[in-house]
């Protein structure tokens, strides 16, 4: 998928997330990396992985990690809802799953809608964030899912 | 032309024939008089030169060109394979090298035109021409693959004069405008022989032929030209002369004098029907014109009429040129070694392979609703199951094989990378290699060569001893490394040795304290194996100073885990003052393995059989614990128990007090029993990977889809031995 | 005879360019050879009109390719693949029998030109 990146008619730049629920708060990951959304499944433990690794889905014949998003956030653990969906990314050629309490929209934010966190900020998750966006008077905050991830950007 | 499409295939192509060249330089440096390996490397020289032709690399075509002309004189015993030219040649190949990852990259050969390294390679030319053997002009000639340097003498016998002819015709051109052949002074041998022919019937023409600007190989062109007059005639003169024509010593055009039968439009036609030919004009010969000029001009004649005179005198030369090149042409034939191969792109192999294993999956859930579904268990049903196991069986298999590449594409860089290493370091060595035509699945083949390069020039740098201290030894002065690969069961082993020093384990003791990573004491308590595996932590270098060889920051660790995550392992063997073995083990085949399907706290994995030897059922008073470890005693040995539960952090489901299922284990000589709940059976499965975000677990090697599409974990036995 | 063209050269690359090269201009293709002897072997079993054939290759060269198929058919049309450099070759070639040469790098006109000069 190319960079969701795109002019906008006034020629602001704008990116498009997809918007998922984690407790009572709204977040926003962007749809660049996002490869599928698909529902909670059978998951396979993997003894010895890390606490927020929920273990390994069989996604259409590839095995792939499923993470809790609430536990790698320094959330409690949630309990099973019917809502609940797990999000696949493919970061640099691999994949991944977030399970998240619940799926809304895409929604599109210009990026001058977008204010930059500051590590110094009080919340406790900030490295995590892209920004917080402005979408329609409310706040979104904007996941930086190579820092969620651990993974180096490129 | 458009050639990005070729790209490819290119890259492929040309990085064969580096492979191949690097190969063959190496084997030059041993035996420069092998024309073999001569040819082999003329021949790759000019492959590659014609593909970078073809694809607009000029810098690489130019390079190539010129490296090409050097062996041409090396062939021809102008030129003599020195050291120094080995070392140029190898910075060629560098070049090149750098050039095909520039088009692999970027589709482009980048601006480098290495200029020096060009320089180089012509002063080789340059200095066999300074020898005195070659005339000014042998560019032309060393151009010509296989030119018969044997007539090289009468050539430059002929080169004044021929020169001389040539200059006669062009200043007095323009007045006989096209008509250059008007300028040809025929000597009293052809006019005999125009006599004789009008005899005949006969009509004598001169004719001048042009040759378009463009034309390559312009001597070439001009021998169609020859041959298609002589089908319908007879050419007594030529100027330029035959000699220099065949020299390519002519500008675009040529003039002859011709005899024939046929009217002059016909012959002209013939000549315009040649490829490349401009033009071509002609008339009859006029005896009584050219006698006022015929006195002054016998000698040169004589001169550029060394071919002329008769078409039969020509003749008879051209077949001893046509000799001369046969025997060079003889030695081209270098080696036979051509695999009769088709090109697959890996992609389509990654697919069919993926299709096998969806095959083998649903395979698996047919069986498993067979076993389960007791109603449609019929006999044919089961025939039917049967059948289809024994196929999808054998088309993993043949899919497998399909993937399998000899380790050789890998290995042939190293005799190369020890010639440099040997310079470099100042130590003489020498690089033994076997079983090169070992096969692995083609994803291990290209990841195991970093691993198998610094374990190299680990053993160059640090392995073998100065010269002094092997001398003082008594060891030979020249340090010998190994390199050699064979197939061990459903394992390949690859074994890097060195005669050098030995791991020093009091010297990495010492190192391991100075670094913290070990306690003195811990020290002290230390196996030699435990010592020996310190080597393989993170950024632990033995070398008392960092050379930029091997002391690069990549330590063994990197090698340890390259392996590991190619589902293989390292070994090392060594011994102080005689030398260290490591030792690789590699699983044959990647994808598909052998397992039983266990049960434990209610969690399916699978074991892979390899490694299982038997499986056992323990009364639970029969456990004994020693030194705090469970072991059970069976048939003669201790064997230490392994409870699954425990390691995957799971509560059994069995009752406390029920036999032990417990599968005995063996990896070299030692035993282990891993302790389950329960069996399912023994299954094929398809190894899946997990990707890269769940942490590397010593004891899950990987994971697979079973029959009902839920994932069980692969537990390495191994792992727990 | 409308059997086609067989092209030989050692070099996968270079069969691909000149297979190109004949299909684009509406040649058939009558079949591939990577050395001389398979030539001669293709040759006698597929009859092509035409040979395309490369000079430098292993196992039997271009110009003992040549001669040996000409040897067997008097008539063979065969254009040499030739490089730069490859004079004194070409010329006996071309004195063994071969109709033609083209030299590389091939332009696809040059190429087209030759062939249709012999087979039209």
């Amino acid at each position: 998928m190319d960079r969701a990146y795109k002019p906008g008619e006034d020629g602001k730049t704008f990116a498009q997330y997809v918007k998922v629920r984690m407790d009572k708060e709204w977040f926003g990951i962007s749809i660049a990396m996002v490869e599928n959304i698909v529902r909670l499944q059978r998951i396979t433990r993997v003894p010895g992985s890390e606490f927020y690794i929920k273990g390994v889905i069989n996604l259409r014949g590839k095995v792939v990690p499923v993470m809790s998003l609430r536990l790698k956030m320094g959330m409690e653990e949630g309990e099973e809802q019917r809502t609940n969906r797990i999000i696949i990314l493919k970061i640099d050629g691999d994949e991944i799953g977030v399970i998240v309490d619940e799926v809304r929209e895409v929604v599109t934010i210009p990026d001058e809608d977008v204010e930059k966190v500051y590590s110094e900020s009080s919340q406790a998750n900030a490295a995590y964030l892209l920004g917080v966006g402005k979408l329609n008077g409310n706040l979104i905050s904007l996941l930086d899912m190579y820092e969620v991830l651990g993974v180096k950007q490129q | 032309m458009d050639v990005s499409q070729y790209l490819e295939i290119f890259i492929d192509e040309a990085k064969e024939h580096l492979e191949n060249l690097n190969t063959q330089i190496m084997n030059l440096e041993q035996d420069g008089e092998n024309m073999d390996t001569i040819n082999e490397i003329f021949r790759a020289a000019h492959s590659l030169k014609g593909m970078a032709g073809t694809m607009g690399f000029k810098n690489m075509q130019t390079l190539t060109h010129d490296m090409e002309n050097v062996f041409s004189e090396v062939r021809n015993g102008n030129v003599k394979v020195s050291s120094e030219m080995v070392d140029v040649l190898f910075q060629c190949l560098d070049a090149l090298d750098e050039y095909v990852t520039n088009i692999q990259q970027t589709a482009d050969e980048g601006d480098n035109d290495n200029a020096a390294l060009i320089k180089a390679v012509n002063d080789f030319l340059a200095a066999s021409e300074n020898d005195g053997e070659k005339a000014p002009q042998s560019t032309a000639s060393s151009q010509a693959g296989g030119s018969p340097t044997a007539g090289a003498g009468a050539e430059e016998g002929n080169a004044p004069s021929a020169d001389g002819g040539a200059q006669n015709g062009n200043p007095n051109g323009d007045s006989n405008g096209k008509h250059k052949w008007k300028e040809i002074k025929i000597g009293n041998v052809e006019k005999g022989a125009i006599a004789d022919a009008a005899k005949e019937g006969l009509q004598a023409y001169g004719i001048s032929v042009y040759i378009q600007e463009s034309c390559l190989l312009k001597a070439a062109r001009a021998f169609l030209v020859f041959r298609a007059m002589e089908e319908i005639g007879e050419v007594i003169l030529s100027v330029p002369s035959v000699q220099d024509i065949e020299d390519e010593r002519f500008d675009k055009d040529f003039s002859v004098i011709y005899l024939t039968e046929e009217p002059l439009n016909k012959v002209l036609d013939a000549i315009k029907n040649v490829s490349e030919i401009e033009d071509a004009v002609g008339d009859v010969v006029n005896l009584s014109e050219g006698e006022a000029k015929e006195e002054g001009d016998k000698a040169s004649g004589a001169g550029t009429g060394a071919g002329s005179g008769s078409g039969d005198t020509s003749a008879s030369k051209e077949k001893s040129q046509a000799g001369n090149a046969k025997q060079d042409t003889k030695k081209v034939m270098g080696k036979p070694v051509v695999n009769r191969t088709v090109r697959v792109d890996i992609e389509k192999l990654d697919s069919l392979m993926n299709l096998v294993s969806e095959l083998i999956i649903s395979k698996n859930s047919l069986v498993s609703v067979a076993s389960t579904e007791i109603g449609t268990s019929s006999l044919a049903f089961n025939e039917q199951i049967e059948y289809l196991e024994s196929v999808t069986t054998s088309l993993h298999e043949s899919v497998m094989k399909v993937r399998m590449v000899p380790i050789e594409s890998v290995v042939t860089k190293f005799p190369r990378m020890i010639r440099d290493l040997s310079k470099k370091l100042d130590k003489k060595m020498e690089l033994y290699m076997t079983g090169e035509d070992t096969e692995l699945d083609r994803t291990v083949v290209d990841e195991i060569g970093d691993p198998l390069m610094h374990l190299l020039r680990n053993s160059a740098d640090h392995g073998l001893e100065s010269a002094e201290v092997r001398a003082q030894r008594g060891k030979p002065e020249v340090g010998s490394i190994f390199l050699d690969a064979y197939q061990d069961g459903n394992n390949v082993v690859i074994e890097v040795k060195d005669d050098g020093n030995g791991i020093d384990v009091e010297a990495v003791k010492a190192k391991a304290i100075e670094k913290g990573k070990i306690t003195p004491e811990q020290a002290e308590t230390m196996t030699e194996k435990e010592v020996i595996d310190l080597l393989f932590q993170p950024s632990f270098s033995t070398a008392k100073q960092v050379s930029d060889v091997s002391g690069r920051g990549v330590g063994l660790d990197v090698v340890k885990s390259k392996i590991e995550s190619l589902s293989g392992e390292v070994e090392v063997s060594t011994k102080l003052g005689e030398g260290t073995t490591f030792t690789i083990r590699l699983p044959l085949t990647l994808a598909i393995i052998q397992t039983l399907m266990v049960i434990v706290g209610g969690e399916k994995y699978a074991i892979s059989l390899g490694s299982i030897q038997t499986i056992e059922s323990i009364p639970v008073d029969e456990v004994k614990t020693v030194q705090g470890r469970e072991v059970i005693y069976l048939r003669g040995n201790v064997i230490p128990l392994v409870r699954l539960t425990k390691e995957l952090g799971v509560e059994s489901m069995n009752a406390p007090d029920a036999d032990l299922l417990v599968l005995i284990a063996k990896k070299g000589d030692r035993l282990a029993g891993i302790v389950v709940d329960e069996m399912i059976g023994q299954m094929e499965i398809v190894i899946k990977s997990m990707g890269k975000f769940i942490g590397k677990s010593k004891l899950i090697s990987g994971a697979t889809i079973l029959g009902n599409g839920e994932v069980a974990l692969i537990l390495d036995a191994n792992a727990m031995i | 005879m409308g059997n086609g063209i067989l092209i030989v050269d050692d070099a996968a690359f270079m069969r691909m360019v000149i297979r190109d090269i004949l299909v684009k201009a509406g040649y058939e293709v009558a079949g591939e050879a990577a050395d001389g002897k398979e030539a001669i072997r293709l040759y006698r079993t597929l009859k092509p009109e035409l040979v395309l054939l490369d000079i430098t290759m292993p196992e039997m060269d271009g110009v003992d390719a040549l001669k040996k198929i000409m040897q067997e058919d008097r008539d063979a049309k065969v254009i040499m693949c030739s490089a730069l450099g490859q004079s004194s070759m070409v010329i006996e070639c071309i004195q063994a029998g071969a109709k033609d040469y083209i030299v590389k790098p091939f332009q696809a006109d040059r190429v087209i030109e030759s062939i249709r000069k012999l087979i039209g």
